[in-house]
């Protein structure tokens, strides 16, 4: 993100920038949600190494994920959606209420705090992305969201190094098929 | 002859000059650290302060810790006396985001690299590195746990910091990020009480004369939540009144255990000290190439999880 260094963008266009510029182009790193799973239980350390993105020091990490699968429950803040992989299948909550985090800033590596001058610029990009997402991916969803459909997903996953657990796991959507 | 040669040192002695005044530049300072603090009228500061010193010392620099004491004139006079004193390097807790940063400008004209802890300031490549909280992050937490232990509704004040200091204008806008969005949620009373104990309980004795009925208080530090505890307790509202903290303070602890504040968010002193004085002591090996700024990830500490952590960190 050296651009955003140079250019005399505000944090909002900044963040709009890169959702229609950036972002989309990095959806096809995302790793299959039972694959992923697969790995973060047997070898923790390697998936963190290899797949995930965080700022700093601190705990928390993301990653993106993606998978196919159908439309179990629905509830006021997420769906919930059995992801099938060959024989696997995993129960996942897409979270559909107001996102407060930083997945969608941080998961892709591309934007860092030392990119602006003021660290409230970096926070804002964060949290205009996640009203991008809220209201170009989540809204649209929960319209259309409906009990057995089958979806695609790609999201952003949050996960504690000291606290794995993936239990119910919460995914943001950042893009879904319903076909 | 002679004129050729007198000719030749006159044109010559500029570069002479030059080339002294560059070797002097780049003359190796004593193994001198400055630690300048915003202030040491706060223990959070106290402990960040010595931990930068402690760390410095076992690194084998002599140490010194200027206290600016919440004014840029005197952390101003601090940097002036630093200057003129040899230490190969700053690590600065900076009183005023913006103001500060004059100071900063000075200490990199003097070859002084400058590392900041904990507080930032607004300027891109003067500070050799900012070494930060992530304080909007970590409020975003409190504020979660904020709107669940409220139950979505009620009124309620905040206690803000240092006006014009980044951390709390951070904490302050984190918060609100995630409270806004509860139409239930009324805040009735925003004021600032400095940072500062007794200002924050002056400040909510003040605020619960017009506002008796709020259910809940968040304070943009520690040192304000106890003082607004205090407040509290002796209105006889502690058990109605839900007070939430942010520093990981000894006694904010110590309060979660007994059930008295109900949250906090831990920031780590002792890893942005300690990694601000290892980073100065890399530069002084001759390391150049430092990340601008890292944040530092805080934690949510509750009555739920309080006995992994302690004052200033994790058990």
């Amino acid at each position: 993100m050296e651009q955003t260094a140079e250019t005399n963008l505000s944090p909002v266009e900044i963040a709009q920038k890169f959702w229609t510029k950036q972002f989309h182009s990095y959806l096809d790193s995302a790793v299959e949600i039972n694959g992923f799973l697969k790995m973060l239980k047997e070898n923790p350390k390697q998936t963190f190494e290899k797949y995930s993105q965080s700022q700093g020091i601190g705990n928390t990490s993301f990653f993106l994920v993606k998978g196919d699968g159908v439309i179990t429950n629905i509830s006021d803040d997420d769906v919930t959606v059995a992801a099938k992989s060959n024989n696997d299948v995993t129960t996942i909550k897409l979270n559909t209420g107001i996102y407060f985090g930083n997945a969608v800033r941080d998961v892709t590596g591309k934007i860092s705090m030392g990119d602006f001058s003021n660290t409230m610029d970096f926070n804002t990009v964060s949290s205009e992305l996640n009203k991008i997402v809220h209201t170009q991916i989540v809204t649209p969803f929960k319209i259309k969201a409906v009990k057995g459909a089958a979806i695609q997903f790609v999201g952003c996953v949050e996960i504690n190094q000291e606290q794995i657990n993936t239990d119910n796991m919460q995914v943001l959507p950042v893009k879904i098929i319903v076909k | 002859m002679k004129r050729i040669k007198r000719l030749s040192l006159i044109l010559l002695l500029p570069v002479f000059i030059f080339s002294a005044c560059n070797n002097n530049a780049e003359k190796k300072k004593a193994k001198k650290m400055a630690i300048v603090v915003s202030t040491l009228n706060n223990p959070w500061f106290v402990f960040l302060a010595e931990t930068a010193a402690a760390k410095a010392k076992s690194l084998g620099y002599e140490t010194k810790i200027f206290d600016s004491q919440n004014n840029t004139a005197t952390e101003t006079n601090n940097f002036e006396n630093i200057l003129v004193s040899d230490y190969c390097a700053i690590l600065f807790n900076p009183t005023d985001a913006n103001g500060s940063i004059a100071n900063v400008k000075k200490a990199k004209e003097a070859g002084v690299p400058v590392f900041c802890i904990d507080r930032e300031i607004n300027a891109k490549g003067l500070a050799t590195s900012q070494i930060l909280s992530d304080g909007y992050s970590g409020s975003v937490e409190i504020a979660k746990y904020f709107v669940e232990q409220l139950n979505k509704k009620g009124t309620y004040v905040e206690l803000l910091g240092i006006t014009g200091d980044n951390n709390t204008r951070a904490r302050s806008t984190g918060f609100h990020s995630v409270v806004d969005n509860y139409p239930e949620l009324k805040m009735v009373a925003q004021q600032s009480a400095d940072f500062d104990r007794s200002k924050g309980m002056e400040v909510m004795e003040s605020m619960l004369q017009a506002h008796p009925d709020i259910t809940g208080v968040f304070c943009g530090n520690d040192a304000m939540a106890m003082g607004a505890y205090q407040a509290l307790v002796g209105a006889g509202k502690d058990k109605m009144v839900k007070v939430f903290g942010f520093d990981g303070a000894d006694d904010a602890i110590k309060s979660i255990k007994e059930n008295k504040l109900v949250a906090t968010g831990m920031q780590f002193p002792k890893i942005m000290a300690e990694k601000a004085a290892e980073f100065a002591d890399e530069y002084y090996k001759g390391k150049r190439d430092f990340p601008e700024k890292i944040p530092v990830a805080v934690e949510l500490v509750t009555v739920k999880n309080v006995d992994a952590y302690m004052g200033f960190g994790k058990k």
